[in-house]
């Protein structure tokens, strides 16, 4: 079945689709963007790195503006999906919802309403074992934006390793936080993965952050082999994974 | 141990993920022994070998498995705790000669209780999460214990069957680990 990933440019919704490439066939990202114009231009830091991260899986990019009204998103987020529907041919969507049955409900209802299947293949995981999983399977999670205390600017440009998450375990059980993020209270971008055909390699970070709000950008952004070696540790972070049931066929992304 | 029976159009399928794997993950929680079958290749032997079973839901979309009343044939006879989710309610009310009429819900819900029941007094709360198309009747033999503006559970009267039309493995996980614990015979 031709299915598009929801993509928010998050470890969540690339896990989806790693889930989803070993059981169907992603075909597209599907996106909504802020924007504060008409015309949308990839113009924030975590635009920016999903279209990076678009390039460095293979897949075309069905990507919407939307001016972030809240009786508008869900028209934007309809119109993004139908444009998939159109141009790609899916028959499914599939999303990185792990618990909000107000954002599950939102997009099956428009699923539902246009005759597609719904697939949510990490409904109801644990925080924790998500954590662990995407390390287990090789995946590289970059942290680039924090908005919620205790996460101050030492977390922004942050890989999660095995003592990241041991400290995420810590601090939500003090901070009654969501260890993966689920409530907003950081985001995420993925430099590496399974389903990644080539790795991403940041450098030159610049940290905007005030107490526990912050973003980090980056002056070098750059896709690189996956044979090349890695800059750092850190970057080079490749656990062992599983194998991918069924490839999906390489697409050049228009940038 | 706890039989689940899944019920996607295929065995190797995301809604394995979703719609088993939430249940399944609360039962090891509480230590249950699981084995898990999909529908096309239950047996009644397995059948036969289980302490209690559940009958998973699915997707909106997935259709198929309501077409399958022969496999679900030994539920008349069954003395045994069954659970049927959403479209395993479904598969119950129709096993029994209940009607299936078109009903859309896709959300939060909160539901009134009607008896009072061994099963449904563990679920703290009142608030559910449905994702169906299909709402069934109360087939003849069963009584209502919850309901909106539709029947939402029911139990059968001489045995410990029961449905619930919304998601427990979402919104009331307390309600499947009492199912695997609490004694209903």
């Amino acid at each position: 079945m031709r299915v598009g990933i929801l993509f928010s440019g998050g470890k969540d919704s690339m896990y989806a689709l790693y889930k989803a490439a070993q059981y169907e066939d992603p075909v597209c990202l599907i996106s909504v963007l802020s924007s504060n114009n008409d015309s949308f231009m990839f113009h924030t830091p975590g635009q920016i790195l999903l279209r990076y991260q678009a390039e460095a899986v293979g897949l075309p990019l069905v990507a919407v503006a939307t001016k972030g009204e809240k009786e508008k998103e869900l028209d934007d987020l309809e119109k993004a999906i139908v444009e998939a529907k159109k141009k790609h041919k899916i028959q499914g969507i599939v999303t990185g919802a792990l618990a909000s049955t107000y954002q599950a409900t939102r997009v099956q209802r428009i699923c539902h309403k246009l005759k597609l299947w719904c697939f949510n293949p990490l409904w109801q995981t644990d925080q924790m074992v998500l954590l662990h999983k995407l390390l287990e399977d090789g995946f590289s999670v970059g942290i680039n934006a924090i908005a919620a205390e205790p996460f101050d600017a030492k977390w922004l440009g942050r890989v999660i390793d095995e003592s990241t998450v041991a400290e995420l375990g810590r601090l939500a059980e003090r901070y009654h936080i969501n260890p993966a993020g689920e409530g907003g209270e950081y985001e995420t971008f993925v430099l590496d993965s399974p389903v990644h055909k080539k790795r991403i390699v940041v450098s030159e970070p610049i940290i905007k952050a005030s107490g526990f709000s912050g973003v980090v950008d980056y002056r070098s952004i750059k896709l690189v082999s996956k044979d090349a070696k890695p800059a750092s540790k850190a970057q080079g972070q490749m656990a062992k994974s599983q194998p991918v049931k069924k490839p999906f066929a390489f697409k050049e992304v228009d940038l | 141990m706890i039989l689940v029976i899944e019920t996607s159009w295929k065995k190797e399928s995301m809604h394995f993920l979703e719609f088993v794997k939430p249940v399944t993950d609360i039962l090891e929680g509480v230590n249950a022994t699981v084995s898990v079958v999909h529908y096309a290749e239950l047996t009644l032997g397995q059948i036969a070998s289980a302490d209690r079973i559940i009958i998973c839901g699915n997707g909106l979309q997935d259709q198929d498995f309501l077409k399958a009343t022969r496999k679900f044939s030994w539920l008349r006879d069954c003395r045994k705790p069954v659970l049927g989710i959403c479209a395993g309610m479904q598969m119950i009310a129709k096993v029994f000669g209940a009607t299936l009429k078109k009903s859309e819900r896709i959300g939060m819900t909160r539901v009134n209780f009607l008896e009072p029941d061994k099963l449904l007094s563990k679920m703290s709360g009142y608030n559910v999460y449905e994702l169906h198309t299909k709402a069934p009747g109360v087939p003849h033999g069963f009584v209502e214990l919850a309901e909106t503006d539709i029947p939402l559970s029911f139990r059968k009267i001489d045995a410990p069957i029961y449905g619930l039309l919304w998601h427990p493995e979402v919104s009331n996980k307390e309600l499947i680990k009492a199912f695997a614990t609490v004694e209903l015979g």
